[in-house]
């Protein structure tokens, strides 16, 4: 499932450098996020804020897709199976420079290949367990924190769309992080 | 799967794909009765939608299980394929509602419209949060029964032998 050798510098040879890689991505996501929240809590709507809004939007647009399965962008293969390069159209101005560096870095490290047979069957069983975690789990807790916050905290309005991103990007990355902790080193591979 | 659906003492044969996507439709749209019930606020409406719901999802569960059924190997790959796809058509609900979530925070549009309407687009997250629970618990099986083909009805096979070997 793994199309590159190595990705922002990392080598992505060993699941060990692999764990490290998911382990800074969910970090990050949840500082990121921390922030974001307790900064349009306390904003007060000038420009500055509607830039550091942007930038923090853009930085959220590239988590979407920054361990890959979608697109062709990221470590991992586009999970259809579709070979075309990504589209030159980015939506995301602050995110540009991040998704440029992406893609150069992928095409010095790409591995051509498509998804085999053992490739669809990863891909699957890692939806399939990402899906358990998320309706056991992160549904229920999500609904329960919303219908809470709503109800109990004074900053109910600002609650909703930290949790909403966050949600977002656990159902959307889960499956991506699973099948690059689980896939084994190349060495064991080989 | 099972292929046949008691309701009231009446058979309801869901061996044709049409059967079943008759019934998928139905029982979405028990759950969409559910969130309107919720979000109205209104009592007795609520204890029936909420009541619709769970009859909604044993409904579900009866004739599709839970999902999570495993067997042999061409069983495990075609759920979790099913999986996979649930996944997928999920992140268009996710899409959805992070824009919705934009309206409980500040923003532009609330201020410049009416009371009513700004309550709406206040509730409007709640629906489609509620949705996304709804589909989450049941979208799996609900692309089971809505793809799988046509299958023969197993009680007929299995009773026409017996007619058939009755003497004269």
């Amino acid at each position: 499932m793994i199309n590159r050798r190595s990705y922002l510098g990392i080598p992505l040879g060993t699941r060990r450098n692999r764990g490290w890689l998911v382990a800074a991505y969910w970090f990050s996501v949840v500082v990121t996020l921390a922030f974001g929240s307790v900064f349009l809590y306390r904003g007060r709507f000038t420009m500055a804020h509607w830039w550091i809004s942007a930038t923090l939007g853009g930085l959220i647009g590239t988590m979407f897709i920054f361990l890959g399965g979608s697109r062709q962008i990221g470590p991992l293969v586009d999970f259809d199976g579709d070979p075309t390069p990504p589209s030159p159209w980015i939506p995301l101005v602050a995110a540009d420079n991040i998704v440029r560096r992406l893609k150069n870095d992928a095409e010095e490290n790409r591995i051509d290949r498509s998804l085999d047979e053992r490739d669809i069957r990863l891909r699957n069983a890692a939806h399939f367990e990402a899906y358990q975690v998320v309706r056991r789990i992160l549904v229920p807790a999500a609904f329960v924190m919303f219908v809470v916050s709503d109800t109990i905290l004074r900053n109910r309005r600002f609650i909703f769309l930290p949790i909403s991103l966050l949600m977002t990007l656990v159902i959307y990355n889960l499956p991506q992080s699973l099948i690059l902790w689980w896939e084994p080193d190349v060495e064991e591979l080989q | 799967m099972n292929t046949t659906f008691e309701l009231l003492g009446k058979r309801i044969n869901l061996a044709p794909r049409s059967h079943r996507r008759m019934f998928v439709v139905v029982i979405y749209a028990g759950f969409a009765v559910w969130i309107m019930g919720i979000l109205s606020g209104a009592r007795y409406f609520g204890l029936f939608s909420g009541i619709l719901c769970v009859v909604c999802l044993l409904a579900l569960a009866a004739v599709a299980g839970t999902g999570y059924e495993g067997g042999d190997e061409r069983e495990v790959h075609r759920r979790d394929h099913v999986f996979f796809v649930a996944h997928r058509q999920l992140s268009w609900v996710l899409v959805l509602l992070l824009f919705t979530s934009w309206f409980r925070g500040p923003n532009p549009i609330s201020a410049a419209v009416s009371p009513p309407v700004r309550a709406l687009l206040e509730q409007l997250p709640f629906a489609v949060l509620f949705a996304l629970v709804a589909l989450y618990a049941t979208l799996p099986q609900a692309i089971l029964l809505w793809t799988e083909p046509d299958m023969e009805d197993m009680e007929a096979e299995q009773v026409a032998p017996r007619t058939s070997s009755r003497p004269g």
